[in-house]
């Protein structure tokens, strides 16, 4: 049962509404983003406001909520965020991806492929991916009617031309529906594959920015890339979860001791724990 | 004129599991959703015109009404949402629609800007059980954001309205976004849906 006081989700029925209308325009125009008049909640910004005011306006009494914080069910914004969620909303909520029909994410696709009819929320620190470019708003807005996104390439071309390969590793920009360039927030480009043709809906809040965007069911997402230059993703050679052995998934290296020693385990746990024999 | 018929049953709930169901039919555009949320609707209305009215409108929004709905349907809107009503296609942001062969053009309504498209109108269409006569070849098959490959719109629609829609194409991001409605069935059309 929710907790008395609050009204169900938390935001009142008037906020709810125009967040989601304009969650409906955002999947009308896939990767633009809408401007939103963003609440204050019970949280600061950059713990995932913007995604809780989506997931706030989306949830109903028979969803089934998974949070994940960085592929994990068991840190801080995680663990806070689900409780919030089974406080005010008394849904169910679970650690496994297959049996969840919502899911807040925080910096992560989880590994186990998604499905039609579960919907991922994003929470998103910027959603401006011309940002790095151009700081004006109004101006990056102007580029985004224009679709001019040229500087965007250059910026790849930089990386290549100092580093040898493009050295964006996380919140790597993509091209929505052939149009619109999107920050598909600091997930790892590891995870930029998943988003193409997905057959789940991908909402994406930022609740400082004010700004909600959305990809729809199978549509296509392209990572920027170069003819000469393709996008990779992440590879780990030699190495497997040292607690389930997975070669597949995202794996966090975590330093063990002072003398250098470290250990490579899969950052989604979900995923993991089904690994394990 | 005095309101007798109430909204929702539950306002929370009902809102929500309907915009569920507007949410699903947006995101894969062809596909008949079921809105589960139970009213009675004004004389004019269908339910699931009225369910959705119900969970959009509110203070903020400005709604034209296709002349034929009558003074019960808006006095139950005003009632019900508080929604402002405009006479003016180019200023609204739903249009209730309930006669599609004498619908206004896409062009007549709110189109969006280039810096904001989704200063756009919605139009909620009422269809009736006509259109569900057996699918034949000459129904649209659509391509776009949220279709799977392809789908054959499951409805008969005016040629003329297939017409629009294909011309309007051309100036995506910008145009109007469709619901059609029938009994408690949703189909959406969004901007992004391209006739193959």
């Amino acid at each position: 049962m929710p907790e008395p006081g609050f009204n169900f989700a938390y935001l009142d029925e008037q906020t709810k509404r125009s967040i989601r209308r304009a969650i409906l325009k955002a999947i009308a125009i896939p990767g633009h983003q809408i401007p939103f008049s963003s609440r204050e909640m019970p949280m600061s910004y950059g713990w995932g406001t913007g995604g809780i005011q989506v997931t706030a306006s989306v949830i109903g009494k028979e969803d089934t909520l998974k949070v994940i914080d960085q592929g994990a069910d068991d840190t801080t914004n995680a663990v806070n965020i689900r409780r919030f969620f089974k406080k005010v909303c008394g849904v169910k909520t679970t650690e496994k991806t297959s049996e969840a029909t919502l899911i807040q994410t925080r910096h992560r696709i989880p590994e186990t492929p998604l499905t039609e009819g579960q919907t991922i929320v994003y929470q998103v620190p910027m959603p401006e991916p011309l940002f790095v470019i151009e700081p004006s708003r109004t101006e990056a807005a102007k580029m985004h009617a224009l679709e001019e996104y040229g500087s965007m390439y250059v910026k790849l071309y930089e990386d290549i031309t100092q580093f040898g390969h493009i050295a964006t590793a996380y919140d790597y920009p993509v091209i929505v529906d052939k149009r619109y360039l999107m920050k598909p927030s600091p997930i790892p480009r590891f995870d930029n594959l998943k988003m193409n043709n997905n057959p789940a809906l991908q909402l994406f809040g930022a609740g400082r920015e004010k700004r909600i965007y959305a990809v729809p069911p199978y549509t296509e997402v392209k990572s920027l890339d170069f003819e000469d230059y393709p996008f990779t993703v992440e590879k780990w050679e030699d190495k497997a979860c040292e607690f389930c052995g997975a070669t597949d998934s995202y794996l966090d290296e975590v330093v063990t001791d002072n003398e250098g020693g470290r250990m490579w385990i899969c950052s989604d746990t979900d995923y993991c724990n089904g690994q394990l024999p | 004129m005095i309101v007798e018929l109430p909204g929702f049953e539950d306002l929370i709930h009902d809102s929500q599991s309907t915009f569920k169901v507007l949410l699903y039919a947006l995101s894969r555009p062809g596909t008949i959703n079921q809105i589960t949320a139970q009213l009675t609707p004004p004389r004019g209305l269908n339910i699931a015109c009225a369910a959705t009215c119900l969970t959009l409108f509110d203070l903020e929004t400005k709604v034209w009404l296709q002349p034929g709905l009558g003074e019960e349907i808006k006095s139950w809107l005003l009632f019900h949402t508080g929604c402002s009503f405009t006479e003016d296609t180019q200023q609204t942001d739903f249009a209730v629609i309930w006669d599609i062969d004498n619908m206004p053009g896409f062009s007549q309504f709110k189109q969006g800007t280039p810096i904001y498209p989704e200063d756009s109108t919605t139009l909620l269409i009422m269809i009736g059980g006509q259109v569900f006569s057996p699918l034949s070849d000459k129904f649209p098959t659509l391509s776009g954001a949220g279709i799977n490959g392809q789908i054959t719109m499951p409805i008969n629609l005016p040629d003329s309205f297939w017409q629009q829609w294909q011309k309007k194409y051309d100036s995506y991001p910008l145009g109007v976004d469709v619901y059609f409605l029938f009994y408690n069935g949703v189909i959406g059309l969004p901007r992004t849906s391209k006739i193959i």
